[in-house]
C-alpha cells in the first residue's frame, strides 16, 4: 500500500465515521473522492455512454442509502465497487439488456457484429467487446483489470468463489483478446474469417 | 491465435495477474506460445485499465447532488435496487386495500340500512363515507368523484377499481415544441400535484387513452403524464428520483429528463435506448 493509498483509506475512515452519524458534507465529500472510480466502473460494466449516468446515479443514490450499512469489515472502496456493480447489474437486468446467463463453463458470446469489422482496423473497440460479454464475466474482467481488485477482493465484491474469478476473468480476457487480435492485423479481418474459439 | 484451451487460457490469465502456482508460471515460461497468449491478456489489460473519458462536470455535480437530495431525504420513496421488480404488486395490493375497505363500507351500510327505517339517506351517506376515504388519500378522490359523475356504483368493487385506474391515469400536459419547455411544464406538474389537478386539460384528459406502456414496469410511486413532443406522443414517469421520458410510438427510452442539458434532442432515438 503506498502512502498515498494509506492516507486515503485514512480520509476515507474519518469521513465514512462522519457520514455515518448523518454529516452530510461528509458524505458528499466522500462521494466527489469516489465519483470517478464509480463512473468508470459504471461506463465499463454498461458498456456505452447512454446508460453510464443512470447507473451513476442509481450507484450514488445506493451508496448515500447504504452508507450506515458499511460495517469496515471490507475497505470503503470494495463496498463502493459492490455497490456500484449491484446498481449496474440492476440497471442492465432494468433495461433488459441483460444477456442470457451463463454457466460458468460456458464459453462467453461469441457473436461479432458485423460494425467492427468496419471499425476495428482503426482502434480498439474495448466497450463493443465488452458489450458481447454476459455481464458477470464483463464484471470481473473490469474489477480486475480497471479498478485492480485481486482475486479475492472480486469474490467478495460479486460473491462468488475465488476459483470462479479466476474462470470469469480468463474467459473475458479471452473473449475480449479476439478484438485485439483482430485490431492488431487490420482491416483485413471480416466477420466471417474470424475464427471460432475453441471450447 | 485464437484457438486457445480455455484451462490453459485460465493458467495464462493467473500468470498475468501474477497469482499462477510456480508450476504454472514454469509452464508459461516454458512454451512460447502461452508467453504470445500472456502478451495479448496484458494488452487486453491495458486497454480496460485505460480511465473512461471523465464526465462533464455538469453532469457530476447534477449527479452528486441529486443522490444527496434523494439518498438523504428520510422520507423520500425510493425502491431498494434488488426489490424494485417488487414494486409491481403495489398496486395490485393498493386494489385490492381499496375494494376491502369498500366491502367493509358497504357492510356497514347494508346494516345501517337494515336498522333505519329511511333508505334515501343510506343511499346518501355511502358518497359521503367515500368521500372521507378518499380525501386521505388525495388522487384517489377525484376518482371517486368521477365514478359516481358517471353512474359508477358506490357499492366497493367497482369504486375499488375505479380508484386504480385514476392512479394510473396520466395527465396531459400538452403540445410542446421543444424538450426545455416540456420539462418546464413537468416541474410544474409536479410542484401542483400534491394540492392539485390543474395540469390536467380535461378535454384531453378525457379522451386520453393510458400510455403505451412499451412492456413498463412503473414504479408504484410514480406520477404518469403526457404530452406531445413536436407532434410525437410521449409518455413522462415521474418518481422521487427520476424523470423519464418515453417516445410512445417507438417505445425509445427511457430519456432521463433530469439529466438531460437542454435542449435535449429527444426525437432522435439514442443509438443504444432499448426499444421494448
Amino acid at each position: 500500500m503506498t502512502p498515498a493509498d494509506r492516507a486515503g483509506r485514512v480520509d476515507d475512515a474519518r469521513l465514512v465515521d462522519a457520514a455515518r452519524r448523518g454529516d452530510r458534507n461528509a458524505l458528499e465529500q466522500l462521494l466527489q473522492l469516489h465519483f470517478d472510480r464509480v463512473r468508470a466502473l459504471c461506463r465499463r460494466v454498461m458498456a456505452n455512454e447512454a446508460d453510464t449516468d443512470d447507473a451513476t446515479q442509481e450507484a450514488l443514490l445506493a451508496i448515500c442509502r447504504g452508507i450506515t450499512r458499511f460495517d469496515g469489515r471490507s475497505s470503503f472502496s470494495t463496498w463502493i465497487y459492490r455497490v456500484t456493480t449491484n446498481a449496474c447489474l440492476d440497471e442492465l437486468r432494468r433495461k433488459g439488456r441483460r444477456p442470457i446467463a451463463m454457466a460458468d463453463d460456458a464459453m462467453p458470446a461469441t457473436t461479432v457484429p458485423d460494425r467492427f469489422a468496419d471499425d476495428i482496423a482503426d482502434r480498439l473497440e474495448i466497450d463493443g467487446a465488452l458489450a458481447q460479454l454476459s455481464p458477470d464475466f464483463r464484471a470481473a474482467v473490469v474489477l480486475r483489470d480497471l479498478c485492480q481488485l485481486d482475486y479475492d477482493e472480486i469474490a467478495d465484491v460479486l460473491g462468488i468463489p475465488p476459483g470462479t474469478v479466476r474462470s470469469r476473468i480468463a474467459r473475458g480476457r479471452a473473449h475480449l483478446a479476439r478484438f485485439v487480435d483482430d485490431a492488431s492485423i487490420g482491416n483485413q479481418v471480416t466477420t466471417h474469417d474470424r475464427p471460432k474459439q475453441s471450447e | 491465435m485464437n484457438d486457445f484451451d480455455p484451462s490453459l487460457d485460465e493458467i495464462v490469465s493467473a500468470y498475468v495477474d501474477g497469482v499462477a502456482t510456480p508450476d504454472e508460471r514454469a509452464r508459461v515460461e516454458a512454451d512460447p506460445a502461452l508467453v504470445e497468449r500472456a502478451a495479448t491478456f496484458r494488452r487486453v489489460h491495458d486497454a480496460l485499465a485505460t480511465p473512461p473519458q471523465p464526465v462533464d462536470s455538469d453532469v457530476r455535480r447534477t449527479l452528486i447532488a441529486r443522490a444527496l437530495a434523494e439518498g438523504a431525504a428520510p422520507s423520500a420513496t425510493v425502491h431498494p435496487l434488488r426489490s424494485r421488480r417488487s414494486a409491481t404488486l403495489g398496486p395490485i395490493v393498493a386494489a385490492a386495500a381499496v375494494i376491502a375497505m369498500f366491502f367493509g363500507v358497504g357492510t356497514w351500510l347494508v346494516a345501517s340500512q337494515d336498522n333505519s327505517d329511511s333508505g334515501e339517506a343510506s343511499s346518501t351517506a355511502a358518497p359521503s363515507v367515500a368521500e372521507d376515504l378518499f380525501d386521505a388519500k388525495g388522487q384517489l378522490h377525484s376518482a371517486a368523484t368521477t365514478a359516481r359523475a358517471s353512474g359508477a356504483s358506490d357499492s366497493g368493487a367497482p369504486a375499488g377499481v375505479t380508484a386504480e385506474s385514476a392512479k394510473t391515469t396520466p395527465v396531459y400536459l400538452g403540445a410542446f415544441a421543444d424538450s426545455p419547455s416540456l420539462r418546464q411544464a413537468v416541474d410544474s406538474a409536479r410542484d401542483l400535484s400534491g394540492s392539485s389537478t390543474a395540469t390536467t386539460s380535461p378535454t384531453r384528459a378525457a379522451t386520453a387513452s393510458a400510455p403505451a406502456s412499451c412492456g413498463r414496469t412503473d414504479p408504484v410511486d410514480a406520477k404518469i403524464y403526457t404530452a406531445e413532443l413536436r407532434g410525437r406522443p410521449v409518455t413522462i414517469i415521474v418518481t422521487s428520483t427520476r424523470v423519464d421520458m418515453y417516445d410512445d410510438a417507438t417505445c425509445v427510452g427511457p430519456t432521463n429528463l433530469l439529466l438531460v442539458q437542454p435542449p435535449l434532442t429527444f426525437g432522435d432515438p439514442r443509438p443504444t435506448s432499448t426499444t421494448r
